[in-house]
């Protein structure tokens, strides 16, 4: 969960905005079945960030959400490799996967046992320490009665995952302007919410990512 | 798409320097950064001005209020804060804090402060528990006679009058809820006078009146004229917004937090003395009373015979010492501390040297003069102290009151002007800058514009909200025009 309410809001806001957007384009819009498997594998990532950034979602298992975002990273990478009907570039693909990947990665570093490098570092009462404030997100688990410590290659690599986020972010907002721009008739926010929210969730992801 | 330029001048167009394009004209294809960007510094000036006016309002006048305090304290309290007849020489301080203690069992001495004039009486600041969170009980003793002259809750160094005018002006006397309104008149004030600044300059610009900036139009009527004393007002005043904004956000709930954070990392806070004497080890080493308002742990805590113990000495130290007054004298809260002593003359030109003095020995145990803060540390006690008029004393009064003059009219003027650009066939609300003025910048523009927001707004927490909640309405707005209009195409007709 996020420690600091204010980031808790924004990402949780982030996400619904996300959460929201999938559910409409499901409803209103017809869809191939790869493009409804895509929509629903966000709505789900979307949800599960939000759960993640509450203080309940820390009595969410973490093993089976953490097999699911891989399947569902694999999913990607399969589509992108049998075929490139459907997707502007297989980096598009490739970029979700990542984010699925991201996911399973989260899941995996909060369980604080999947990982090497990461060890179960204090029982769930010291959460409150100093330690663990001036992180932001408090990963002590409520299964198994603590927290982990992501030192090493751990935090490199989320730094990295941050900054990737934080980068693809900037990307999708950009696009987003673009297609804004270049559509005569997209003046209608609906019109282009989709590359919008996936500017708020690779935002969201960078924000969780830097708690962690 | 191609780029359009707004069609809407900022005000109504000058006859003799007319700004539409006449019929069949070309439209610039590459127009230039600010028409691109007018559009949005528009809304912003605009919905900024619609939002946070009544607040700027509220702040404007209860701050003008507040500028006529400091002449009402010295003739309203003159009992308190004058004795009837010098004497020869005053009392031992002790002896006068002595006579407050017994005059008020009830509260704990937390300051003293000594005479600045042999006409002045002697301030015994206390804690007491029936008066409000952040106040204290004043005690007022006669140095020469020994007299309590009388005791009035204060706020601190504010007597009665200005402290209900202080926080009249900080929070409507509505508690900490109170204080949002305060932020967010801050927080908008200065995006809506630099965005003021830009289409002022921006306007005097296109109709060709460049060196008639602060001078209104008074050849003009209507919307014009109320638009050039809107600018050249808000012009002759915009500086001195932009420093009331920025202090008063310094004092803020909320963005107060992040300068105060912004402060400590950059090394730019207030530096003080350490009360702790040397070899001893109290339970809160390190810390000086501006730290120790929760006082002591118990196991430290020192009677009030322990805590003032030594007065005498101190003072006397202080006045060897090269301090003067006005003084504070701060007792220490914890076994191994001592006494911390602050020159407090917020008039130019300041003085805030501070001791520490050991109440045993009378011995200087650390010393922080005003000539060796950073440079950071002494504007901001500057410009806080300009904010409250005190730095200049009447000629500072007279400036801010100028100054929430000029904020009121131009306020009240900007909402004429919209109110002037109001249907006159039908009934309905004026216009307002039209949507979609971020597609006006190119992507990359919008993009660098959007994150520096999304960090003033992360900073700056009622600006970001409000403007964050601005956008999700003014979004929703956006989507349901469309199918309104969709609905009722007769009504365009």
């Amino acid at each position: 969960m996020i420690t600091d309410l204010a980031l808790r809001w924004l990402v949780t806001l982030l996400f619904a905005a996300a959460v929201a957007e999938c559910g409409y384009s499901l409803t209103r819009h017809r869809h191939s079945a790869r493009s409804v498997v895509g929509h629903l594998l966000h709505l789900i990532m979307s949800v599960a960030m939000i759960v993640m950034a509450w203080p309940f979602g820390m009595e969410v298992p973490n093993i089976p959400p953490m097999v699911f975002f891989v399947v569902a990273a694999l999913w990607y990478l399969g589509v992108v490799v049998a075929t490139r009907i459907g997707w502007r570039t297989p980096l598009l693909g490739l970029y979700h996967s990542a984010m699925m990947g991201a996911m399973a990665w989260m899941y995996a570093v909060m369980d604080g046992t999947l990982l090497p490098g990461t060890t179960p570092m204090m029982p769930m009462a010291m959460s409150d320490s100093d330690d663990m404030s001036t992180a932001g997100m408090d990963m002590s688990s409520s299964h198994d009665g603590h927290a982990m410590s992501s030192t090493g290659w751990v935090s490199v690599a989320n730094t990295a995952i941050v900054i990737g986020f934080g980068v693809a972010a900037l990307w999708w907002l950009y696009r987003y302007l673009v297609a804004r721009q270049s559509d005569p008739g997209g003046r209608s926010l609906l019109r282009h919410a989709g590359t919008l929210c996936q500017a708020f969730m690779a935002a969201g992801m960078a924000i969780m990512f830097s708690v962690m | 798409m191609s780029q359009t330029v707004d069609p809407l001048p900022l005000g109504d167009p000058d006859p003799a320097t007319p700004t539409t394009q006449p019929t069949g004209a070309r439209i610039p294809t590459t127009p230039t950064t600010w028409v691109r960007l007018r559009p949005l510094v528009m809304r912003l000036h605009f919905y900024g001005g619609m939002l946070a006016g009544p607040f700027l309002l509220i702040a404007a006048v209860t701050g003008l209020l507040y500028t006529f305090t400091p002449q009402l304290d010295p003739i309203v309290f003159r009992d308190e804060l004058k004795v009837d007849q010098v004497g020869d020489a005053p009392l031992p301080m002790s002896e006068q804090i002595a006579r407050a203690m017994a005059a008020h069992p009830e509260g704990e001495v937390t300051s003293i402060r000594p005479p600045s004039a042999p006409d002045e009486t002697t301030q015994v600041v206390m804690a007491a528990p029936d008066v409000p969170t952040d106040y204290s009980r004043t005690v007022f003793v006669d140095p020469y006679k020994g007299e309590v002259r009388g005791a009035l809750t204060t706020y601190g160094q504010w007597l009665p009058i200005r402290a209900w005018f202080d926080e009249f002006h900080r929070n409507l006397h509505l508690g900490e809820f109170g204080r949002n309104y305060s932020e967010l008149a801050a927080s908008w004030m200065w995006v809506v006078a630099l965005g003021g600044l830009a289409l002022w300059i921006g306007y005097r610009s296109r109709t060709k009146k460049l060196r008639r900036l602060a001078v209104p139009d008074r050849e003009k009527s209507g919307r014009t004229r109320t638009l050039s004393w809107h600018g050249s007002v808000g012009l002759l005043v915009v500086a001195g917004l932009l420093g009331l904004s920025i202090t008063g956000l310094t004092w803020s709930r909320y963005a107060g937090e992040s300068i105060s954070d912004l402060r400590t990392s950059l090394s730019w806070t207030t530096p003080s003395v350490t009360t702790v004497l040397s070899g001893e080890t109290p339970s809160d080493t390190g810390a000086s009373h501006h730290d120790s308002g929760a006082g002591p742990a118990a196991t430290d805590a020192l009677t009030p015979e322990q805590a003032l113990r030594g007065v005498d000495r101190v003072l006397t130290t202080a006045d060897t010492a090269g301090l003067q007054r006005p003084m504070w004298l701060y007792p220490p809260t914890a076994a191994g501390e001592g006494w911390r002593v602050e020159e407090n003359k917020r008039r130019a030109p300041t003085r805030s040297d501070a001791i520490t003095v050991d109440p045993g020995s009378g011995q200087i145990t650390d010393r922080v003069d005003f000539a060796s803060w950073p440079l950071i540390a002494k504007m901001t006690n500057w410009t806080i102290d300009m904010h409250m008029g005190i730095l200049f004393g009447i000629v500072n009064q007279i400036v801010l009151a100028l100054l929430m003059v000029g904020l009121i009219t131009v306020i009240i003027r900007g909402y004429i002007m919209w109110w002037q650009r109001r249907p006159t066939r039908h009934r309905g609300l004026p216009r307002a800058p039209r949507r979609g003025a971020l597609s006006e910048l190119k992507p990359i523009e919008a993009l660098v514009l959007i994150v520096v927001i999304a960090a003033i707004g992360w900073y700056v927490p009622l600006f970001g909200l409000s403007l964050g909640a601005f956008v999700v309405i003014d979004a929703a707005v956006g989507l349901l025009r469309p199918r309104q209009s969709r609905s009722a195409p007769t009504q365009a007709a």
